[in-house]
């Protein structure tokens, strides 16, 4: 397990190496940034000063030296647009778009995995194909649309939900949270559902699927024989098997959702790092978007290592040793 | 004397295909997509970017509404008079050519490289499959997403961004089939025969690794078609003079307050039917070739 951890860790700062280097490079080539940030009639002078100030003068393995330098010590740069530093900024962000995530993917399980059984279980009747159906819909919904729609029929029409915002949030651990409060509660559901419906729709198939496999099998009529209650069947029998197939997907969707929350937070207005990054793309705002990517880059390898660690105590089958 | 017909593949895959109702209704369906998208901008009544054919006196019209000569918006128009049929017709077309082009693209380069990675097999495909995991282990939306923040906007940078963000995948798969295969006697055969290496890849093991990348690659299609219009809906696609269905709903986005939901709900409902049937028609392709499905 030690062994495991250690090489998993080595890998990922190697990997976070190479993404460090082809964002900065990568987000070097974009445009001038200094096109954008100082007026068009600042003089030559003022325009030099200001390019020495960014550091944007030096050559780039000279920047990216300089850059990685300031990584080491947590300095991701200052923000060209809000002048604050863009780690900060990514940072204070974080915890709400988290908190999206992990709402979106709360739902999804909450409502995918009835569902999933309810088809698996019922596979010919019209319960068991409607839901199965309808799930393929679920997959081609654009999420953007249907985040439109929803702020249309819920808050336009009906006047249900508020569109925009967190609501009232509360502080724990010095971090913001929407979920305790009603205000937030009202905030959270339509993003929460809107970033949701995706796995809600993976987690219905593979249940369902996995449920339809598993009926069949020995242990499954041993059960059966033995004259357990249906209930007992289902949820400690049947259950427990399939969860290892949807706990992994569970957790390799969880970045799936983290990246797509940019979507939802620009249609709901949700201050998480989503809306911050588009805008920064379109400003130039090169240190964010650096600090946005590595940020999410160290999320993204957290999470894996997690799931990992994981999967090999749902199924003692798999070993993590030596790799 | 009746002679017993002779099943192709291909006549049987048709005749197990149309058993489902709802996969031969997606079918066609498709092919009304597909044909509007291609013929369509033909059959409008107008071209909604030609400025000599819009007029501001009829603008922001509601679906139904008719226009000053005699025509009817059976979807309405936008705040600039253009007929929003027209719209979506453009709009898909171009929804439709950026996800054909970048899906086609992403399997060819994605096959290409997993197959000879598997053939040549020893460090070259470690060091492949080490790019193909980096790839890999992020998600296809946050690849797309650095690329276009890198690259900027325009078509041919978001036919990039999808192919980037796409290919990994089907190096995988190729190269999983690819190495089971390797070691079938046919391949052997085609050793013996000293072809040359590029002709063993290409006309022997190719051939044979393409089935399951069918299912994979339609799907694809679908998907490259939805994040082409989450990006353009973002404003990090496509530009404003190549408005794809993704950037109607944005323009319709601003006017959902004001009451023009036609704006934004036709040309998602249109974005929805494409990439839905194109999902359920590759669903039942998967049941069909899938042998495990089978009773």
């Amino acid at each position: 397990m030690t062994l495991f951890l250690i090489r998993r860790l080595q890998q990922s700062i190697v990997v976070l190496l190479v993404m460090s280097f082809v964002v900065f490079a990568g987000v070097f080539a974009i445009g001038n940034p200094i096109d954008s940030l100082i007026s068009p009639e600042a003089t030559e002078q003022e325009r030099e000063k200001a390019i020495s100030q960014l550091g944007l003068d030096q050559p780039l393995y000279a920047q990216y030296f300089v850059f990685l330098k300031n990584v080491s010590r947590g300095e991701l740069g200052t923000s060209f647009v809000h002048n604050r530093p863009a780690i900060k900024l990514i940072l204070e962000r974080l915890p709400a778009t988290l908190e999206l995530t992990v709402a979106a993917l709360v739902f999804a399980i909450i409502v995918g995995i009835p569902l999933g059984l309810l088809a698996g279980l019922n596979t010919e009747s019209l319960i068991g194909r409607g839901i199965l159906s309808s799930s393929i819909l679920f997959f081609s919904l654009p999420t953007f649309w249907v985040g439109l729609m929803m702020i249309l029929l819920f808050s336009i029409n009906l006047g249900w939900l508020p569109t925009t915002g967190r609501g009232e949030t509360v502080e724990i651990w010095g971090i913001h949270a929407s979920f305790l409060t009603l205000d937030g509660l009202r905030h959270l559901a339509m993003p929460a559902v809107n970033l949701g419906l995706y796995p809600l729709a993976l987690i219905i198939r593979l249940t369902a699927s996995g449920t339809q496999e598993t009926i069949p099998l020995e242990y499954m009529k041993l059960a059966k024989a033995k004259g357990l209650r249906r209930r007992r069947i289902i949820f400690i029998h049947l259950l427990k098997n399939i969860m290892i197939p949807i706990v992994t997907v569970i957790g390799l969707q969880f970045s799936v959702i983290l990246a797509f929350a940019v979507v939802t937070e620009s249609i709901f207005a949700w201050p998480g790092m989503g809306r911050l990054i588009i805008d920064s793309i379109n400003l130039l705002d090169r240190p964010v978007i650096v600090a946005y990517l590595l940020v999410t880059v160290v999320v993204f390898l957290i999470v894996n290592i997690l799931v990992d660690i994981l999967y090999s105590i749902l199924d003692p089958r798999v070993r993590l040793g030596g790799m | 004397m009746s002679i017993p017909s002779v099943q192709t593949p291909f006549k049987r895959f048709i005749s197990e295909y149309v058993e489902r109702k709802t996969a031969v209704f997606a079918f066609l369906l498709l092919v009304f997509v597909l044909l509007t998208a291609f013929l369509g901008p033909f059959l409008t009544m107008q071209n909604p970017y030609d400025l000599a054919q819009i007029t501001i006196m009829e603008s922001g019209l509601a679906p139904g509404a008719e226009s000053i000569d005699g025509n009817t918006f059976w979807l309405g128009t936008d705040d600039q008079g253009r007929d929003l049929v027209s719209a979506i017709v453009f709009g898909l077309r171009i929804s439709i050519m950026v996800g054909i082009i970048s899906g086609v693209l992403a399997v060819v380069i994605g096959t290409s490289v997993g197959i000879v990675s598997a053939y040549v097999g020893g460090r070259i495909d470690n060091l492949i499959m080490r790019v193909v995991d980096l790839f890999l282990g992020f998600p296809s939306f946050l690849i797309a997403l650095i690329c276009l923040a890198v690259l900027g906007r325009g078509a041919d940078k978001v036919v990039l961004a999808l192919v980037l963000s796409q290919w990994a995948n089907f190096a995988r798969i190729v190269r999983g089939v690819a190495i089971a295969e390797r070691e079938k006697e046919y391949m052997d055969a085609a050793r013996g025969l000293a072809l040359p290496k590029s002709r063993i890849i290409f006309r022997h093991l190719l051939p044979n690794c393409l089935a399951p990348l069918i299912v994979v690659a339609t799907m694809n299609v679908a998907f490259s078609i939805t994040l082409e219009a989450s990006l353009s809906f973002l404003g990090v696609g496509l530009p404003i003079t190549q408005p794809s269905l993704g950037l109607l709903i944005a323009n319709g986005y601003e006017y959902i307050l004001t009451g023009k939901y036609w704006l934004s709900f036709y040309p998602g409902l249109s974005l929805l039917i494409t990439v839905a049937s194109i999902n359920l028609v590759a669903d039942r392709m998967r049941d069909v070739l899938n042998p495990r499905m089978k009773k």
